[in-house]
């Protein structure tokens, strides 16, 4: 036995130990030490909650409800006991709270949800057997909750998790792969003011997970509350008279751009995005199958020919650039002629000044204005209106509609513009297309005498105001626009006007009324407007789809005045 | 001085073992730990008495105690196997007054004793010869049976690291006498055959600590936690070490008896791959010395007591850092002059003491 032959044994034993150390300790070294901080580092998620949706006098429309849901802590305690002691007192099958743990368990000392949405009655059950429960926690979650279920749907959007492209653009501003996010209306447009931050605790704990000391406290922070422009009483009169209708209104702060009432038919709960309920589920897939598509929202994503309601516009183009007084009357025979064709009247009006032919929306009058003012200056004046342009208005996915001109026929559609062509625009037909939205802006035009407001829906975010904003269209002649006005008061005011039917003894209305023809189709009916007419505080607009003709849409809004008159909201 | 760098390896090794355990010590919640340091240092200092005292009496003489020893050593194990008090669900320690005795700790140093004793006392070719005209029985089996007695006691206790220990020191006792290596291939084997019979005689833990040797996550909150924790500790000190405040393993107790079986994983922890190789240095500077005087020593008594003081504690050394490193499945035995543990440490210091004594004794030979 040689002595050396010893010392190299235990020289090589050494050296085997240095390497294992090397490989431990230099090349996983990173990888063991962060293991050792996640030893005894936990975070403690510390509630938070997202901003609460009020309506403009303070009436809560969104809120949080607090959810509580049964975890365990792995390290803290033995999974098949915990799992059947709890099975026992709940009543609940093994295997279902297995599955829901193994779903949801991400490492021993992060508790594991094996029930979501737990009874109170099971609390107080899981809380008087807190000692045989080692390591079974409840956790207290927050989940959006809606009071007046689809009441303001369309407005307020809806929450979900977030999905992959919204992920891509949000992760910047701190968003992870779990977190809910709005979808559609506010709860998108505002989701950085209405999400809250996760506040977290950060503490060290000893190897039995009990508290040693606090490295960190990161304050929760609550979201901002939002308030809105809408009324909710006023809301639920406009949604009520939509029920089973296509079609969407709009009421509107005249004087500020403030939104009292939006709607859009049919609609949806928003609350289903967030059920775990499988009914629920089946209803999102409901949603989304629908021909009628309820998740869209038809007042500012719906774009529609306006029909008779952009004769004001036409007008106002007229008589600004002098190429039409009221002195000026064309003969309505019911029809005429344009080129080859014949373009019809929906009445025989006989001869038709301005103000006439607004009242009776005599579409041949306007096809000769149309004519002598062409479709350029047709096309200018719409866009005076903001036609074709967004309203601004703070809500996501709005459609700018379409303005057609012969330099846009020309480049989209390769086609010539004939007189025909001009014909239609002038009446709100062929290709002009615009939002419930943009006619209600539009109408409140007239309404102050020439203020452009670019409508909004929330008035506040957390204790900071938003003020309107508002343009003031310039005219050549102001007193053109009380010449259009005129007839607008017609419209409801003379016995034959289209929309007597809105003739109140008490309140002064003005508006008009559109039936937009669809090729193949039921017409869209429009109607907009303001009251009272001298003083006008209100701006609607009402649209059908495919709701037969403006006389429908002027009977609702009948009904919806009627009804805000009962509550004395106007 | 002849043995400095062997009394400079002992040195070194107390110090990095009082400042280890008094960083042990100031860190801990626990009462117990807390005076663990003080304690540790009472026993340096009754165990350096200790060395002095062996390092002045004749090795030689020790032949006399041998047999006496053994037997005495037996009849601790007995008494611990019936009175003996439990700790961590085995049954090892005898309590005296304040102490508590592990007579395991006792056991190894009588072993080899008695071996070096047994195979010194004729000629080693006598041994040789014997073995091979009369064949093993006598020459070899009958010290084997010998050890295999305290060997079986403290299997029960159960303390299967100590008795590995006692079965290698046998065996590397044989290759050190020279013995035909057919013989000591056959004690290899007889000691395997043995295994299953102490597979059947391990405690449940025992056998789940094994089990989890081979897979550390079989049971990642069980038996295999040590394992794991044990590893992370290694691993988080990276080159430099934690330092006494992060060295949360440690301190947090994540780490199960960071101040004894564990305590290289702590020491690890807070010092780094830079405090391994300066104890390595120290540990390998102790053996290289030892294994110097074992060299030079003519006599046969002293020459196999040298080796079978640093075999022993050679093995401790690596079975115990095997096992902090997950190398070898936890059997539960103390870094010598590392770990808290007073036995271990007078034991240890003990025979430090003896080889001072063989050391010096040669000159006079």
């Amino acid at each position: 036995m040689s002595n050396r032959l010893v010392k190299i044994i235990f020289a090589g034993g050494f050296i085997i130990l240095i390497f294992t150390l090397f490989f431990f300790q230099i090349i996983k070294g990173n990888f063991f030490n962060s293991l050792s901080k996640k030893n005894c580092i936990r975070i403690i998620p510390l509630d938070s909650m997202r901003g609460e949706i009020f309506d403009r006098n303070g009436k809560i429309i969104v809120e949080n409800k607090s959810s509580f849901d049964l975890s365990i802590v792995l390290q803290e305690t033995d999974k098949d006991k915990a799992l059947n002691q709890v099975s026992k007192i709940l009543g609940e099958d093994k295997d279902i709270l297995e599955k829901e743990f193994k779903k949801n368990y991400a490492a021993p000392f992060i508790p594991a949800v094996i029930k979501k949405h737990i009874s109170r009655n099971e609390i107080i059950k899981i809380e008087e057997n807190k000692l045989d429960l080692p390591g079974v926690i409840i956790e207290k979650n927050y989940t959006r909750y809606y009071p007046f279920s689809s009441l303001c749907s369309h407005v307020l959007g809806y929450l979900s998790k977030i999905d992959k492209t919204r992920l891509q653009l949000l992760k910047p501003y701190g968003y992870n792969p779990t977190d809910l996010v709005g979808f559609s209306g506010i709860e998108e447009k505002y989701d950085y003011f209405l999400r809250e931050a996760k506040g977290g605790m950060q503490i060290e704990v000893d190897h039995r997970g009990r508290l040693v000391s606090i490295l960190g406290v990161r304050k929760p922070k609550d979201g901002a509350s939002l308030y809105l422009t809408i009324d909710a009483a006023i809301q639920r009169i406009v949604e009520n008279s939509l029920i089973g209708k296509k079609g969407a209104v709009v009421i509107m702060s005249s004087k500020t751009g403030e939104i009292l009432a939006l709607a859009s038919s049919p609609n949806f709960n928003p609350g289903w995005f967030i059920s775990q309920n499988k009914d629920d589920r089946d209803r999102i897939k409901m949603l989304l199958k629908s021909k009628s598509s309820p998740l869209l929202n038809r007042a500012i994503s719906g774009v529609f020919p306006p029909g008779s309601i952009f004769k004001p516009v036409v007008s106002m183009a007229g008589l600004e650039t002098k190429k039409i007084n009221l002195t000026k009357k064309f003969d309505c025979k019911g029809f005429m002629k344009v080129g080859a064709r014949n373009f019809g009247c929906w009445s025989i009006h006989g001869l038709q000044n301005m103000i006439e032919a607004i009242e009776h929306s005599c579409d041949v009058y306007f096809y000769n204005l149309g004519l002598i003012l062409g479709p350029n200056l047709i096309a200018e004046y719409a866009q005076k209106f903001n036609l074709g342009e967004h309203t601004g208005i703070d809500l996501p996915n709005e459609n700018k509609g379409l303005v057609p001109s012969p330099f846009w026929k020309r480049v989209k559609k390769f086609r010539g513009w004939f007189d025909g062509d001009t014909a239609n625009f002038s009446i709100g037909q062929g290709d002009l297309l615009t939002t419930p939205i943009q006619m209600a802006v539009m109408i409140n035009v007239f309404a102050t005498n020439g203020l452009l407001v670019k409508p909004y829906i929330v008035k506040q975010i957390g204790d900071v105001k938003k003020s309107p904003v508002i343009k003031k269209l310039t005219f050549k002649n102001n007193n053109n626009l009380q010449i259009v006005k005129e007839g607008l008061f017609g419209v409801v005011d003379r016995s034959d006007g289209t929309a007597h039917n809105l003739y109140m003894q008490d309140l002064s209305i003005a508006g008009k009324t559109g039936t937009a023809q669809v090729a193949g189709k039921e017409s869209h009916g429009w109607f907009v407007g303001y009251l009272p007419a001298d003083n006008p505080k209100i701006s609607i607009c009402v649209f059908l789809e495919n709701g037969g003709s403006g006389a429908a849409s002027s009977y609702l809004t009948k009904k919806i005045i009627e009804d805000l008159q009962k509550e004395s909201l106007i | 001085m002849r043995n400095k760098f062997f009394i400079l390896a002992v040195f070194g090794l107390v110090l990095l073992s009082l400042i280890n355990l008094y960083t042990i010590s100031k860190i801990s919640q626990i009462q117990y730990i807390k005076q663990v340091f003080f304690r540790q240092a009472l026993w340096m200092i009754i165990s350096f008495i200790c060395m002095f005292g062996a390092s002045k009496f004749p090795y030689r003489k020790l032949k006399l105690f041998t047999v006496p020893l053994f037997i005495f050593v037996c009849i601790l194990l007995i008494f611990v196997s019936v009175f003996g008090a439990t700790r961590l669900g085995a049954q090892r320690w005898i309590k005296l007054w304040w102490l508590n005795f592990q007579p395991s700790e006792l056991a190894k140093v009588s072993v080899v004793l008695l071996l070096a004793h047994y195979f010194s006392k004729k000629n080693i070719f006598y041994v040789k010869q014997n073995a091979n005209q009369f064949g093993i029985f006598k020459a070899l089996i009958l010290p084997f049976i010998l050890i295999l007695i305290p060997v079986g006691f403290i299997l029960k206790q159960p303390d299967l690291g100590t008795a590995l220990v006692l079965i290698f020191i046998f065996i590397s006792m044989l290759f050190i006498v020279g013995i035909n290596k057919k013989f000591i291939i056959f004690f290899i084997l007889a000691s395997l055959l043995l295994a299953p019979f102490f597979w059947n005689s391990l405690k449940p833990y025992q056998k789940d600590r094994i089990l989890v040797f081979i897979n550390p996550n079989l049971d990642p909150l069980g038996a295999g936690y040590t394992i794991i924790q044990s590893k992370i500790a290694v691993g988080s000190g990276r080159i430099f070490g934690k330092g006494l405040v992060d060295a949360t393993q440690s301190r947090l107790r994540f780490l199960p008896e960071a101040h004894t079986d564990f305590i290289f994983a702590s020491f690890c922890e807070k010092w780094g791959f830079i405090g391994v190789l300066i104890l390595f240095s120290l540990y390998y500077l102790l053996i290289y010395q030892t294994l110097n005087i074992a060299e030079k020593t003519k006599d046969m008594f002293g020459k196999l007591l040298s080796y079978g003081i640093v075999l022993s504690l050679g093995m401790q050394i690596f079975i115990n850092i095997s096992m902090n490193l997950g190398l070898l499945p936890i059997v539960g035995l103390p870094l010598p002059i590392m770990s808290y543990g007073g036995s271990s440490l007078v034991i240890t210091f003990l025979s430090l003491g003896i080889l001072l004594n063989i050391s010096r004794t040669k000159i006079v030979f």
